[in-house]
Order: structure tokens, then sequence, then C-alpha cells
């Protein structure tokens, strides 16, 4: 049994690699007979995690929003929350490095409505219909602790500045963009931008893109004088669950039969979630300002509409094959010089172009109706939020706007009615009890 | 707090001092020893660069991950650090101070309001600037326009079931029809009359005629109701379909597939036309191939599959071998060059998606003649014929069955079959018969007869239980006897030219001029002619006989011919 | 809790009304789910068909070095001792000195076998996805190295970051029971 060694000359003719795709048709040479009978070794196939880490990581999940759930609405404890962010940080980010997380899950949940050829993997379903059945139920008790991200910003905060309502208003409309954004990029196969700019997913996993990281980072240093930056400005899954909690059943709640309104909660809530009395209400002109405010409303869903038409096309050029094609077009016409990559792997495959050219159709056709929906419908929150800050309720309580409690569970600790205060203040003299300053400084000075 | 800051610092300079995986000091060294071969000292340089290079690398690796970690626990103490300075320099919390107070509710609403409008207005014009400065350079009527072959979902190919037996026979899937072989399979078509009498010029028993858009010497192909063909110039070539019954156009594509920059022009002649392999269906998808290596496939709505180039092959008077389907693959006879030339194969390819399943090199030179598939009792064999071989081949898995050397010239004429022996032409020459029950090299074995008797140049033989026929480009028909190869009869059309192949429709056999007049001859041991016919048009692509009717590829129209029942 | 069930107002109706749709939505959509899913789960994974070997799989990865490795499928491999994707292109002599290697790491480890087969295996701990070896192999040889995810490194992104990149659009999700695409010498 002999056979020819492989020449070097092989080299010296200097052999293009020009289009060597159909090259692994070749076998060039033959796979030897051993005479000392070596036995080939096999190619390993390293197992990734255990099937079970998915149901792990459901179990955890739900056990996490039950003790959160628990610590906000029966504990009421603030340590308690610190804990579970600590333990859901530790696990969900710093073990599970991030992934699955329920703020990506809206575009996989995307995906799978809008591509028949994608089925939603179980874990990644359950944590995103999981959060939404807890706040439906409890308030944002996701937000609270189990969520990472939020977890990681909630650590870091130490003294919290309050964001003006002409500020806080317009920055919240930032998630409603990014929302309507990474549901027209999912449900075409685009893009998960979600995912790619996910700012502390590089600290989770203490490595990655140094940009994202170094955004996470300055969020996070923001995020100790203004709370929860990227909850509360750009987080999309906020949005649903901030739109969910309005219809919760329970959620964290000033009782109006015992609040004596000493105003120190006032203050204690950095995402200014705590609605002050307001008797100052016209509802005279309230009447009026509700009809003007619908009339309007059409006007922010038809300029939606006409954005997401013409944005249509630009956004439409986050998808490779659409960018494939355009570079392809170009490259045909003589308008660009040379090839890139992509091009010559597309040449490469032998596939026809003018099958890429109608795919690239399709998708945009996808984007053509697509974008318009959700900018309409962003044109009709931004409406809506418009139309319910020209006309206030009317209210003589101290009330927590669902919709922004992240249930922290910072404010019980100010409450003269929280039990650790009741006892605290029963150590004081009358006298004492009577100051409003030391009563101040014994329920809590703000240390937050 | 300070380590944390050194550990940031070092962090950052070890990210920017990479240790370079394509390290030009390596490379410079490496090109040094490509001249001096023999420098051993610069080996040795070399390689306490590369080990040197390494260590760094590995040795960032690992300061990575621990920086990571360093940072990461850096971070911690300081955030820890700063909570509890804040929880011992707590302030006192000073009721309606610090909280905006109720009063200003009003004033602070109408702001957020007018800051929701102006947010609004700059998402609004960010938005504007985004469509003005980044919409597509190539809009989405452009792309309908690239597009056209694939608008619609291919749901058709998807849905049809394979076709079965029955259905290969009924129907002319390829050049010559059935097996290429130019016998219509009477029984299976349920015996239909076919035409006896019809005249173009006053219209008489013509079903209906139909412009074909771009010229070709290829013949119509016929499967469910559709005519297919393609026609070609010098510089388009298009796929055609049109409707049986009404000859109406359903569809027209064009073929241009990505071709490898700076391919070369196919040499063409006048006589062979830029379009002279006849296209291939398999009842679901229709192929074609041009002299420039394009080949293409559509399914029967008109959608492109795929398309490729193959390369130009080398061929001086022009490609023009035909394509035949088997099953679900397509199969591409590419004999081209010389026969020391290494650029000869026989290719499959699968019909939906344009892989290539088999390919099996041969070494022969360019051949015109198609490939045939025919029935023995050992199974299918593909029987392919180029200088200097005629073989056959598994049509599955493109194994060589038999071959048979000495096979000589400008092969024009396809083989045919019958009675277990391969006819082959050489052209101008002689005529061989070669049992087709052989293995290996049957040269010396399997030759049963060969016979000098009027062999054709361009015209391909036909043969029927007992008797093969040749006719050659100028008119001379010759019979000859399947079991001695002696000649049974001869005879001359003056005046009469023919470059169509003749077909045997039960027991008569058609026969079509180079202008257009047709002959219609029993088949037997002596020349009778039955009929005479005028198409009107000159004729040099082989008609296909389907349903009793006769689909002819005029110079400018496809022609259908059909009888009424008297 | 604050003491308004005796009286619901509208509010509170319609409050319950989205909630129980929402709840019942969710149910509707978990049952769907359970169905269609079935346990599927999805990984990344690079068609080595599709590759064209351009090396971004080593830096464009979250994990540095990448979870991409080159692996080896020894049956389709020619065991020649001028292994084009060993040595490089124009290699001073077919020893495992450092000017004659391929693999700026020196992952690869080449074994005599006999007169005239060598064999050659990855060091995958030190291998870091370039992909130099896979296109000397697949330009000049059998084609038997070839990239490979491997599932014990990577972190299943939700959104692979080389698949973002990836000129040739090889990487795409592959359901987790099969979570290899290792070449087997037949396209797919």
């Amino acid at each position: 049994m002999s056979r020819k060694t492989p020449v070097i000359s092989f080299f010296a003719g200097g052999l293009v690699l020009a289009a060597g795709r159909a090259a692994w048709a070749i076998e060039r040479f033959p796979p030897p007979d051993f005479e000392t009978g070596h036995q080939l070794p096999p190619t390993e196939r390293t197992a990734g995690n255990p099937g079970w880490y998915d149901a792990l990581d459901i179990t955890v999940l739900f056990a996490a929003l039950s003790v959160g759930a628990w610590l906000v609405l029966k504990a009421r404890s603030r340590k308690g929350v610190v804990g579970l962010a600590i333990a859901c940080l530790v696990y969900f980010g710093f073990w599970r490095n991030g992934c699955v997380c329920a703020i990506g899950s809206i575009q996989n949940v995307t995906l799978a409505l809008f591509d028949s050829g994608y089925a939603l993997p179980v874990v990644v379903g359950a944590f995103f219909l999981l959060p939404i059945a807890f706040t439906l139920l409890f308030g944002r008790v996701f937000c609270a602790g189990v969520c990472p991200l939020g977890a990681i910003q909630d650590l870091v905060s130490f003294r919290a500045l309050r964001v003006p309502e002409w500020l806080e208003q317009p920055l919240r409309v930032l998630p409603y963009v990014y929302l309507a954004l990474a549901v027209v990029l999912a449900a075409t196969g685009s893009a998960f931008v979600i995912c790619e700019y996910d700012p502390f997913v590089g600290i989770f996993r203490l490595s990655g893109g140094v940009a994202m990281i170094v955004f996470g980072v300055v969020l996070l240093a923001a995020g100790m004088f203004v709370v929860r930056p990227y909850c509360r400005y750009l987080c999309p899954y906020g949005v649903v669950l901030g739109w969910l909690s309005r219809a919760s059943l329970l959620h964290a709640r000033i009782d109006p039969t015992k609040c004596i309104k000493c105003r120190l909660c006032e203050d204690s809530c950095p995402v200014n979630a705590i609605n002050l009395p307001d008797e100052r209400v016209d509802v005279q002109a309230n009447r009026r300002r509700l009809v003007l405010g619908l009339a309007v409303l059409p006007v922010f869903v038809l300029a939606g509409a006409l954005l997401g038409y013409g944005l249509a096309s630009p956004l439409s050029r986050m998808n490779t094959t659409v960018q494939l094609a355009e570079r392809m077009h170009a490259e045909q016409a003589g308008a660009v010089e040379g090839v890139i990559k992509e091009t010559e792997a597309f040449r490469a495959t032998g596939a026809s172009v003018t099958r890429l050219y109608a795919d690239a159709l399709a998708v945009r056709r996808r984007f053509a109706w697509l974008t318009p929906t959700a900018f309409a419908l962003l044109g009709l929150m931004v409406g809506l939020k418009r139309v319910r800050l020209s006309v206030p309720a009317w209210r003589d309580e101290y009330e927590i706007e669902a919709s922004r409690c992240v249930a922290c569970a910072r404010c019980f600790e100010y409450c003269p009615h929280d039990a650790r205060n009741v006892a605290l203040l029963q150590q004081l003299t009358a006298e004492q009890r009577d100051d409003p300053e030391v009563v101040a400084l014994t329920v809590g000075g703000i240390d937050r | 707090m300070l380590a944390v800051g050194v550990v940031m610092i070092r962090q950052h300079a070890l990210l920017h001092a990479t240790g370079p995986v394509d390290s030009l000091e390596l490379k410079a060294l490496r090109e040094r020893l490509v001249d001096e071969p023999l420098d051993e000292p610069l080996k040795e340089q070399i390689r306490l660069t590369d080990r040197r290079l390494r260590e760094t690398f590995l040795q960032r690796q690992r300061t990575l991950s621990t920086g990571a970690y360093l940072l990461l626990f850096g971070g911690i103490v300081g955030v820890l650090a700063l909570k509890r300075h804040a929880h011992l320099h707590k302030r006192a919390v000073t009721p309606g101070t610090v909280a905006l107070n109720a009063i200003d509710q009003p004033l602070q609403r109408d702001r957020a309001r007018w800051a929701v409008v102006v947010m609004s207005g700059a998402v609004l014009i960010t938005g504007v600037v985004v469509i003005a400065s980044m919409s597509s350079p190539l809009s989405s009527a452009q792309l309908s326009a690239l597009s056209v072959a694939h608008q619609r979902p291919i749901a058709t190919t998807r849905t049809q079931a394979t076709p079965d037996a029955r259905q290969w026979l009924v129907n002319w899937p390829n050049f010559r029809g059935p097996g290429g072989l130019g016998v219509v399979p009477l029984e299976a078509q349920g015996n239909p009359a076919y035409p006896t009498a019809w005249d173009g010029g006053s219209q008489t028993n013509v079903r209906w005629r139909a412009e074909v858009p771009l010229g070709g010497f290829n013949s119509p192909v016929v499967w469910g109701g559709r005519v297919f063909l393609s026609g070609a110039t010098e510089h388009e070539r298009e796929v055609y379909c049109y409707n049986a019954a009404d000859g109406v156009l359903l569809w027209r594509r064009k073929v241009d597939p990505l071709r490898r920059p700076g391919l070369e022009e196919p040499d063409v002649m006048e006589e062979t036309s830029y379009a002279a392999s006849t296209v291939a269906v398999d009842g679901r998808r229709v192929y074609a191939i041009f002299p420039n290596g394009d080949l293409a496939a559509f399914d029967f709505e008109g959608h492109e599959l795929w398309a490729k180039n193959l390369g130009t092959p080398d061929n001086h008077y022009g490609h023009a071998a035909s394509l035949i389907a088997f099953g679900d693959t397509l199969i591409v006879p590419f004999d081209q060059g010389y026969d020391d030339d290494d650029l000869s194969y026989l290719a499959a390819f699968d019909g939906a998606k344009g892989e290539q399943v088999w390919k099996t090199p041969r070494a022969t030179s360019m051949s015109w003649a198609s490939p045939i598939i025919v029935d023995t009792p050992a199974g299918k064999q593909l029987v392919v014929m180029a200088d200097p071989l005629l073989a056959a081949y598994a049509p599955d898995t493109g194994e060589q069955l038999w071959r048979c050397r000495g096979i000589e010239g400008e092969l024009g004429p396809s083989p045919t079959f019958s009675g277990g022996y391969v006819f082959a032409v050489l052209p101008d020459a002689e005529l061989l018969a070669v049992r087709a029950d052989g293995s290996d090299d049957v040269t010396d074995t399997h030759t049963a007869w060969a016979s000098d008797a009027g062999a054709p140049d361009i015209v391909s033989p036909l043969a029927d239980d007992e008797r093969v026929y040749q006719l050659t480009t100028d008119g001379l028909l010759t019979a000859v006897r399947i079991a001695d190869g002696e000649l049974v009869w001869e005879h001359e059309f003056d005046d009469h030219d023919f470059m169509a192949s003749p077909t045997l429709v039960g027991e008569a056999i058609y026969l079509f001029t180079t202008k257009g007049r047709a002959f219609i001859i029993i088949a037997g041991d002596e020349f009778v002619l039955t009929a005479e016919c005028d198409l009107g048009e000159p004729v040099h692509a082989s008609p296909a006989f389907v349903g009793g009717r006769i689909y002819v590829r005029g110079d400018r129209h496809l022609f259908c011919i059909e009888q009424p029942e008297p | 809790m604050p003491d308004e069930t005796h009286n619901p107002t509208r509010r509170d109706f319609l409050r319950a009304t989205v909630r129980s749709g929402a709840l019942l939505t969710i149910g509707g959509m978990s049952v769907a789910m359970f169905e269609r899913a079935r346990g599927r789960d999805w990984v990344w994974q690079i068609d080595p068909y599709k590759c064209t070997m351009c090396g971004q799989c080593a830096t464009e990865c979250v994990l540095d070095p990448s979870a991409v490795k080159c692996v080896h499928t020894f049956p389709m491999c020619g065991y020649c001792d001028l292994c084009t994707g060993y040595f490089e292109p124009q290699p001073n002599s077919l020893n495992t000195g450092a000017e004659n290697q391929l693999c700026p790491v020196g992952a690869i480890k080449r074994k005599f076998i006999e007169e005239p087969y060598f064999e050659y295996t990855i060091d995958e701990s030190l291998c870091i996805g370039c992909a130099k070896c896979v296109a000397g192999c697949t330009a000049f040889g059998n084609g038997s190295l070839h990239l490979q995810i491997r599932r014990d490194k990577c972190v299943d992104c939700n959104d692979c970051s080389i698949a973002r990149k990836c000129p040739a659009r090889a990487i795409s999700r592959v359901p987790a029971d099969t979570p290899y695409l290792i070449k087997d010498g037949h396209p797919h």
C-alpha cells in the first residue's frame, strides 16, 4: 500500500483561491488505509448546558417573583427587596450571563408570531409571560429586583435626584420608540436590537464589546443619582409592564384610611411614582381639554403612520437580505467598485440573484406595513400621554401611580405606619413626637 | 476606590496593547526566510519571536479575565463604600420642602405637556432626517422589476405530486420525447390519431400558431398542457411557456445568472444558434442551458428556482447537447474541449435547489449529441456519446456501467436504442450497434455490427423493432436491419434538406425538411410515402408529439397541428 | 389594603375586565406555546459548507477567546504529510518549527502515524477560531478542518454577535437536540 505524497509544487503553482467554494466536494487526497491499524479519533461534540437548566431558570424565576410579591405586598420590606435583587443579579445576571431575559424575549415572541419557521422555546415564552402575569396580579415586582438589569441599577443608586416632571415625561416617550423599533426589526427577522444594545450584559459576562460595556458603566454611574435610567427612559418591556400594572389586582398602595398626610414619603420615591393630592383641578376646563385632546389624537396617529411609512425604507436596510440585495445591485450596475466579503460569499453559493431581489422585496413589504402600523400606535400612545397630562384627575389622597412604581419598597420605610417605625416612635417621649424633625430623623433620613 | 482606578487604567492599557495574532513582525521574518531558506539563525529568531508573541497573547488573555473580576470586585466595594457614606451622612426628611408643592402641580403639568409635544417633534424631526439621509437607494419598485420571476410564492412545485412512470410516457419531457428516442409511445398515450394532412398556408389543421420572441434551433417539449422552449441571441437568453390548448404565451423569463467576471464569450455558428439545446422538464420544473454555460430552472408558473453559470464550454460550433431529467435530478452533459483537456463531465443537479448531486469527469472531446435514457433488463441506463466514447452511466449515481471506444468525428446525431442495442452514428462514416448489457470496456465484446450505409452528420437515427432509419442532411434515407446490419432499402429525397430528426408514430415515420415540408412514410421493409404536407415555414428542430397534436417549431413560430376527428 | 371592594367604581370594573382578559390571553398563549414548542430549543451553529473562513469568528464573539473552535472530521482527512491546514503556504521544511506553522497560536498538534501519514488534532484550549487552518485545508486539501461553535463555551446569546457580522450568513439557529453541523463529506 503505497501512495504519493502530495507535492510541494502544489503551492509553487500559486493556485488561486478563486471562488474556492466548490472545494468541499473534492476529495483531493483519499483517506488512508492504515497498515498499523490506526484508529481514527472521533470528532468531539461537547455538550452545552443540560436541558434541566431551562426548568431551573423557570423555577427560579417563578420563585423569585413569588418572593418578590410577598416582600412588597405582605412584608413591605425594602431590605428583603434588596436581598432579592442581589440574589437575582447573581443568578440571572452573573451566573446565567443575562440570557435569556424578559426584555429580550419580546423579540423572540414577535419573531415567533411573524415567522412560522421559528418555534418559541418554552423557557423564552416563560420569561415573557411570567413577569406579565405577576404584574397583572401584584404590580411590577419583576422590575423591583428579579430583573437583573433593574437589580444592578437599583443597587448602585445612593443619592437620588428628583427629575422634574417636565423632563421626566418627555424622556418616558423614548421607551415607546425603542419598543416600536424593536418589534418592527424582530418581526422582519432583521435584528434583535434590544440584545444588541443591552448595556449590562457585557458586565454580567465580564466580556463583550467595549463600547456597550462603557455605555453600561456610564448608565450605572448616572444611576447613582438618577435611579434606574434604563428602566425609566429606555426599557421597552417596562412599557408593557407599566400599562398592564394599571390593571393589576394588587400593587404597592397608600391606604387612604390610614394615611395621615404626614408628607414624609413625598420625596422617598426615586421614580416619581407618588402622586400628591391635587384639589386644584378645574373640572370644566378638564372637560374642554379632553375634547380638544381627543380631537388632536388623530394628528398624532397620522403623524406616526406617516413617519413609519417613510422610515420603512431606511429601517429595512438593517436587514441583511436587503443590505446584500442593495450591494449586489450596486455591484452589478457598476455603481460601486469591487466586491465585499458578503457579495463574494453570495456569489460563491451560486444562488440566483433575482431570487435575492425577491427575498429583499418580501422583507421590504413586511417593513412597508409593519413600520407605519407600529409608528401609528406609537403616535397614539404619545397622544394619549398628552391627553392624560391635560386632564388631571381630581385627587384628595396620596396615591402610588401603578404604571411608574417599580415596587422597590423604599417608600415603606418612611411611613409612620410601618411596623418598625411604629415601634421606634413609641420609644420617643411625647414632646419629641411633636417635633417633626425628630420624627423625620427617627423614621429615616434620606440615604437612598 | 484607588485600587479600582488603578485596575481600570491597567485594564485599559492592556486592551490596547494587544498581542497581535496577525503579527507583522513575524510576517516580515517569514518572508525573509522564503528568500533565504537555509538561514538557521533566522529560523531561530522566528521561533523565539513566535514564542514571545504567543506568551504575551496568553498572558493578556489571563490578565483580561482576572482584570475583569478585579474591576467587578472594585465596583462592588466602591458602591458599598458610597452607600455607607450616604448612610452615615443622613439628612432629615423635611416634609414639603424637597418635594414639589401641591400648588406647583398645574404649572408642572403644563410644562410636562409641552415637553412631551416637543419630544414628539424631536422624534419626528430625527425620523425625517433619517428618511432624508438614509433611505435605500434601491426602491421597492426597482426590486419588484428586478425579481419579476419570483413575485408569487412557489406553491405549485411543493404541492404537486411526484409524476409517475405513466406521466413520463404521455408527455414529451425532453429532446425527441420519452428517453430521447424519437418514438411516440402511442399505446401509453391512448392511441390518439395524429394528423396526416395539414397546410400552413391555408392554416388547414393548424390549431394555433404563436410567435416565438427569440430564435433558436431547440425543440419544443410538452408537459401537462404546457409547451416549453427557449430562445436566445448573442446577448439575451429566454425560456418560454405556451398554453398547449391555444398557444397563448403564458410566460417568458430571462436567464441571467451571476457569472464569473471575465467569462469568455461562446463561439457559436449560425447553423447551431444561441439556443440549440432543448429544454427538459420533469413534471414540475423546466430546465434550460445555453452555449455560455448559463443553466436555469423555473417552476411551471415561471418562478425562477435557481440559475447558475457553469462556465463557457470550449466548443467551436456552440454547445448544443440537450438536457434530460431523471426523477428530480437534471442531467447535464458538458463535453467540451478535447479528450486530453480534462474539461468534459457529466453532472446531475438537484432539480429544486440546483445543488450538484453527482459529477462524473469524462476524457472526451466536445460533442453535440444529446443523452438518452434507455430501459434495459438490468435497469435504466444513461447513454452519452462523445469522441472517443459511447458510454452508459447509472442515472442516479453517475457511475459508468460500460463504454465502447472508437467513436470518432464531430458527433451531431444522438444515439438511439431498440431491442437491447444502442445505435451510434459516426458522422459520414458508419452506424454502430452495441449491446447494452455489458460492463467496463465492451468495445471488443458487445459490438454486434457496423454498417457503412448512409451515415448522417446531423440528423439523429430512429429505430423501430426491426430496422434503424438514418437520414442525411441532403436527403438520403436508409433502413438497416437490426438483426444483421444489412441495408434493407434506401431512398433519395431530391432537392430536400433535413435538420430535424425523424419521429416514429406507430407505423408511420414523420420527416420534416428545412423548408417546412413534411413527408410521412410507412416504417417497413420498403419505402412507402403516404402523405406530403407543407408548413410554409422553415423547420430545423424536431417536433413534439403529444395527445394527437404535433408541436413544431418553425423559424419564427411555434405551430400546433391537430386534425379534427372526421 | 384599601377598602374599596364594597363600592366598585367604573374604573375598578374596567381594570378587572382588562386584567381578566389579559390573564386569559396569557393562559391561551402558554397553552399554544407548549403545544407548538414541545421543548424545542435553539442554539447557534455554523454551517461549515457556507463558511467562507473570513476570520471574524475570532473577533466578533462576546467571549475572548471565541466560543468558535476548529474541529476535525478525521474520516475526511487525507493525513497528508504536507498538510495545507498546518503548514505555511511556503513552508521552509515539513517539520513542527514555528517558522512553518500556519496556526498563530500553535493549537494544531502534528503526530506521525505511519509512512507517509500524519494526524492533526486541535488543542481547543488554545484555538481562537481564526479559521486560518480551515482556509488552507479547504482550498488545497480535503476540507476536513472546519469551524463549529462549541456548546460548552457558547453562552447562548439570544442574538449571536458573530451571526450579525457573518458575511456568508452561515450562522443560524439550529435545534438544541442536534446542536452540531459537523462536516461529513456531503453538503446539506
